[in-house]
């Protein structure tokens, strides 16, 4: 552990190379960039996959990091483009159904009792609905209402207008109220 | 209590999320592959010869097409002045060029042209496969964008690079062209009163340095505005932005 501040991290890194100033960076945004990333691509070893991309990204472009923002804002950003730019490339095949994803995809949890029953069919429900949504949308949600962002960090990490992110903030809701208006009432 | 889209979410993503385990190999994977990067030569980037481009405006997707042609709108000086705002400017037959291009290809798409953006000789357009959607009174408006670059050891600005987009009031546009700089460009116009323009813009510049450049602002017709300047490495960068009103031309000639 090092009693850093990630700017200061980020700077140290910068100036020594020292890798461990980096491995500390990893060992702070791996778990919350993965966060970020498996809603939008809804499966876990693209999302493995993703989150070592951008966090090489990271790495790469750390000398052009500038103090005045915030590290956090500008890793966040990276997953994006990098989720994005996958999301581009992967356009013509469009996600695997849940049924489809492989064993390491899956929870394979028994399904004994009622209660856990409904629980899978909702999680299910969630995902087959996020897999309509347009990657926009998708990427608006998980930033505001997964990871809590506001709307006008959530459109500096998507690299969008603050009125574009309110807007697919709005349609996205609408369309979830929708798809899900069973477990909403 | 009844439970809203966000809570759903908020519980699915808790009960997808990875556990520790998980998350410590997969940092070790990252660390042990980020050295391994680090010694590697880096690859050289090979110039990319289209541009992908993929935009939204409203709900309705937009396609864009990439056209080449000669040069249409008048360049900018390649030695503009000291300052470097000549760059920035749109001359009026600049302006005139862009309604007659604007105008010629709403004639052919009709309703569903969103906006034109211009790149040295080649153009894109991004054209909506729904039609409709234009405010009535829309107006066009061209918005120049130039980074100028200059060594600390000179006193000349030069052009670094230049984009042209052409699009109506109101639009919410975003034009991603990875290729290009700067990769993507949100743009949001709306005239006000005495020539004054709001403008919302946000672009994400990836060449020479990566940074985003960012601005809300009332600005004045045809006048030049800074909205980034820094510098690197011994040179320095800025970033203008000039937004034109343009005329809505009933005849294309």
């Amino acid at each position: 552990m090092i009693d850093l501040s990630d700017e200061q991290l980020a700077a140290v890194y910068v100036a020594t190379g020292e890798m461990r100033f980096f491995d500390e960076i990893a060992n702070r945004y791996t778990a919350q960039v993965r966060a970020m990333i498996y809603p939008v691509v809804l499966n876990h070893a693209d999302t493995d996959d993703l989150t070592q991309e951008t966090m090489l990204r990271v790495v790469r472009h750390l000398p052009s990091f500038r103090a005045k923002a915030r590290l956090s804002t500008w890793i966040y950003r990276i997953a994006m483009n990098t989720t994005k730019d996958f999301m581009r490339k992967r356009k013509r095949n469009p996600v695997r159904s849940h049924s489809e994803l492989s064993a390491s995809d899956t929870v394979q949890e028994p399904i004994t009792n009622p209660v856990a029953h409904d629980a899978a069919q909702l999680d299910r429900d969630i995902e087959r609905a996020l897999k309509k949504m347009s990657p926009a949308l998708r990427v608006a949600m998980n930033l505001t209402a997964i990871n809590g962002m506001d709307a006008g960090e959530a459109a500096k990490a998507a690299g969008c207008l603050r009125s574009s992110m309110y807007r697919r903030i709005h349609e996205a809701r609408e369309f979830l109220r929708k798809e899900l208006a069973e477990y909403l009432s | 209590m009844k439970k809203t889209p966000d809570d759903l979410l908020r519980e699915w993503a808790t009960s997808r999320s990875a556990d520790e385990e998980h998350i410590r190999k997969l940092t070790a994977r990252i660390e042990t592959a980020a050295r391994r990067a680090r010694n590697q030569p880096k690859p050289r980037l090979a110039p990319a010869r289209w541009l992908v481009a993929f935009a939204t405006a409203g709900a309705a997707a937009v396609i864009a097409v990439m056209i080449s042609r000669p040069g249409h709108l008048p360049d900018a000086p390649t030695h503009p002045p000291n300052d470097g705002l000549q760059a920035a400017r749109i001359p009026e037959e600049g302006a005139r060029a862009g309604e007659s291009l604007f105008c010629r290809l709403e004639e052919l798409f009709n309703d569903q042209l969103r906006w034109v953006a211009e790149s040295g000789d080649e153009v894109s357009l991004g054209v909506s496969p729904i039609a409709g959607g234009n405010l009535p009174g829309a107006r066009p408006l061209m918005v120049r964008l130039v980074m100028l670059s200059k060594a600390d050891s000179e006193d000349q600005w030069k052009l670094a690079w230049r984009r042209d987009v052409i699009t109506r009031s109101q639009e919410l546009i975003e034009i991603a062209a990875d290729s290009l700089s700067p990769s993507s460009i949100n743009l949001w116009m709306l005239p006000v009163e005495n020539g004054r323009v709001a403008v919302e813009t946000l672009l994400d510049i990836q060449k020479p340095f990566s940074a985003d450049a960012r601005v809300s602002a009332l600005v004045d017709d045809g006048v030049p505005q800074e909205i980034l300047s820094l510098s690197i490495g011994g040179t320095s960068y800025k970033v203008l932005q000039t937004v034109r009103l343009l005329d809505k031309k009933n005849d294309c000639s």
